[in-house]
């Protein structure tokens, strides 16, 4: 059964039709690249699928492990295994980094009838997980992405997507604002995580993440549609000829 | 009326001039009105209207109806219906000497200022205030020292009315918590003196009753190199106000005051706060934080000024307000007064609400929406919080802040 599947789906934000039709299906162990010019309806194909409020869906369907998932809040989503890593994760004043992400994964785990986790575990867990993405401990002390570089909120975006353990990951443009050494921490954090039981969904607009993180399939996304499926090889066709070729012969 | 409540009231000593001054004031004047413009946003008509009987003896209400459970231990002063219970209460830590004003003028002096006689409900509680107490504090005290204001009655007001002063280079923590049942008014007031070099912990927890009203009002008067923390918390009353009027008249004071509000169903809650730098070289911060949900009104009304003399001044004051609701409603007045042209001043007044990207991102972990906004509301609390460094000011304030939120959760 695939892990994915998104059936002719059509989004809009008030009378504005962002998504205009996209059918996609993910099977488990798959990386999918989604790669689109800006305002193509890349973020807000993200934003649908982890059920972000203000976007409403018109036509179609999405399931997860078949199951429609259109009806779902947000939270009820990430409980079912959706997890999006954001293009701009967002700074929380006031909420520690710890008990957000015990929070976090008690939430789950009281879904799944399992008692809350162990305070000694928990934090075993955090900093073994933080140290092969190099989140220092002094950052997990500190209030939620308050005072992080960029490359230190991709990282911790990395750090909650392996401590809560998703069947589908969507990356939005994960890729943007680092620098060469950064890209190649969070890539190779991405990449640990692969494996059989997870589908990725990555979205970038640049070709050099898909350097770090090879996709299994690559989507040209442009005007709300899925215009080209291939293999990665797709995504250095883009990388020569630019997105306009793709979108002229649509 | 009035004049019969005095009558009943102690007329000789260094009081019996201040107080008919006071009732002359009050009965002229009567209670401030909404064309007043310290009253433009909380209005006093329906309270006005009620004729409440001052309490000025224990006959006058069933003080017996007062919850006494759940005393601090250590020292403490236990005012029910605004007057000392000698048997709840416990003995003074030394440096702490404890005073009937009517049998000391000095302290009851304190009381002779402009800025209480002049105030529309401070006045009150001076002209028909049943027994006032004064505390003078000499050297360095270490025990905190709890004033329990405990009120019970309805169509009744108390007015509880002390005085604090520590002495060159005392120090002290004083902790204040109000609560009371019934329908009733609770009007202490506070005068406080913060000698040279004295430094002032201070809490003041209001958790009065959802029918009973509660208008306080704490003057303070800080001399040269006087140090001043202060946490306060009101969650109680049907209509309140917390009003502060702290003078800087000396030089190299260091003020910080951190106020939080937290009001729901039909509460009206007013912090109301003015400093006055009038000696150079003095800081003062003013942190508010205040959360309103079903129809509460949340108002503020803060005052810095800074007086020609008051050079190298630096004030701040920030009021920010969180509206959980669409029904509920924030008035703020921020104002600035400055005299002098070397000094660093801000101040300002936000009325927001919970912002969907935080939302969004709690959710999209897994976090249940009303879980996330409980997540958020206590941020926006723990976040000025956390700069509160005293620990007993936080453990006196803190459980009834998270009695709110626990409250809210139901």
């Amino acid at each position: 059964m695939a892990l994915l599947e998104i059936k002719d789906l059509h989004a809009s934000i008030g009378d504005v039709d962002i998504l205009k039709g996209i059918n996609l299906t993910i099977n488990k162990g798959e990386v999918h690249a989604i790669m689109g010019p800006n305002g193509s309806g890349k973020s807000t194909l993200s934003y649908v699928l982890s059920g972000r409020d203000g976007y409403d869906v018109t036509q179609g369907d999405i399931l997860l492990d078949g199951e429609s998932i259109l009806e779902m809040e947000a939270d009820e989503r990430a409980r079912a295994g959706m997890f999006l890593a954001f293009q701009y994760p967002v700074e929380l004043p006031g909420v520690g980094g710890m008990s957000f992400l015990r929070g976090a994964i008690n939430a789950r785990r009281r879904e799944e009838g399992l008692d809350e986790i162990d305070n000694l575990e928990f934090v075993k867990m955090v900093r073994e997980k933080a140290k092969g993405l190099g989140v220092k401990d002094e950052m997990l002390k500190r209030a939620v992405n308050v005072g992080f570089s960029g490359g230190e909120k991709k990282r911790y975006e990395i750090l909650q997507m392996a401590m809560l353990e998703p069947s589908m990951a969507i990356l939005d443009e994960t890729d943007s604002g680092l620098d060469v050494d950064a890209l190649k921490i969070v890539s190779e954090g991405v990449n640990a995580l692969r494996g059989d039981d997870i589908g990725m969904m990555v979205i970038t607009h640049y070709q050099r993440l898909l350097d770090h993180i090879v996709p299994d399939h690559v989507h040209i996304l442009a005007g709300g549609k899925i215009l080209k499926s291939g293999d990665k090889n797709l995504a250095l066709e883009v990388e020569k000829t630019g997105y306009s070729s793709f979108i002229d012969a649509a | 009326m009035l004049h019969d409540v005095l009558k009943k009231g102690p007329q000789s000593g260094p009081l019996s001039a201040l107080r008919s001054g006071a009732a002359q004031r009050f009965n002229d004047a009567g209670w401030p009105k909404a064309t007043d413009e310290a009253w433009r946003f909380t209005n006093l008509n329906t309270l006005a209207a009620r004729e409440l009987a001052p309490v000025v003896d224990a006959a006058v209400v069933d003080t017996a109806g007062a919850d006494t459970r759940g005393l601090p231990d250590g020292a403490r002063l236990v005012l029910v219906n605004g007057m000392i219970d000698a048997g709840l209460s416990t003995a003074m830590p030394d440096g702490v000497e404890l005073v009937a004003l009517a049998d000391d003028a000095e302290l009851a002096a304190c009381l002779d200022d402009e800025r209480l006689l002049d105030h529309g409900v401070a006045r009150l509680s001076l002209a028909v205030m049943a027994s006032g107490f004064g505390l003078r504090v000499t050297g360095e005290v270490t025990e905190p020292v709890h004033f329990v204001y405990r009120n019970a009655g309805n169509d009744a007001s108390t007015h509880a009315v002390g005085v604090v002063a520590l002495a060159d280079g005392a120090s002290m923590t004083l902790l204040e918590h109000h609560s009371g049942e019934g329908d009733g008014l609770s009007a202490p007031v506070l005068a406080v003196t913060v000698g040279a070099g004295a430094a002032l912990c201070h809490a003041r927890v209001q958790a009065e009753g959802a029918e009973r009203h509660h208008l306080a009002t704490t003057i303070m008067t800080m001399a040269d190199d006087a140090r001043y923390n202060g946490l306060s918390v009101q969650t109680g009353g049907a209509i309140s106000r917390t009003e502060n009027q702290i003078a800087l008249v000396g030089e190299q004071i260091d003020l910080t005051l951190t106020t939080l509000y937290l009001a729901h169903d039909d509460q009206v809650m007013d912090v109301t706060a003015l400093v006055d730098h009038r000696m150079p070289n003095c800081t003062s911060r003013q942190i508010v934080r205040g959360v309103l949900d079903d129809q509460a009104k949340g108002v503020f009304q803060g005052k810095v000024i800074v007086a020609r003399d008051a050079q190298k001044t630096d004030g701040n004051q920030m009021s920010r307000a969180l509206l959980l609701s669409r029904k509920c409603e924030a008035d703020a007045k921020p104002e600035l007064e400055i005299y002098a042209d070397d000094v660093a001043c801000s101040h300002g007044a936000t009325v927001g609400e919970l912002d969907d990207n935080h939302l969004f991102y709690l959710t999209s972990r897994g976090i249940p929406k009303p879980e996330a906004r409980q997540i958020l509301i206590e941020a926006f609390l723990a976040d000025v919080l956390d700069e509160v460094e005293q620990e007993e000011l936080k453990s006196h304030a803190l459980p009834q802040v998270a009695a709110w939120l626990e409250q809210m959760k139901g």
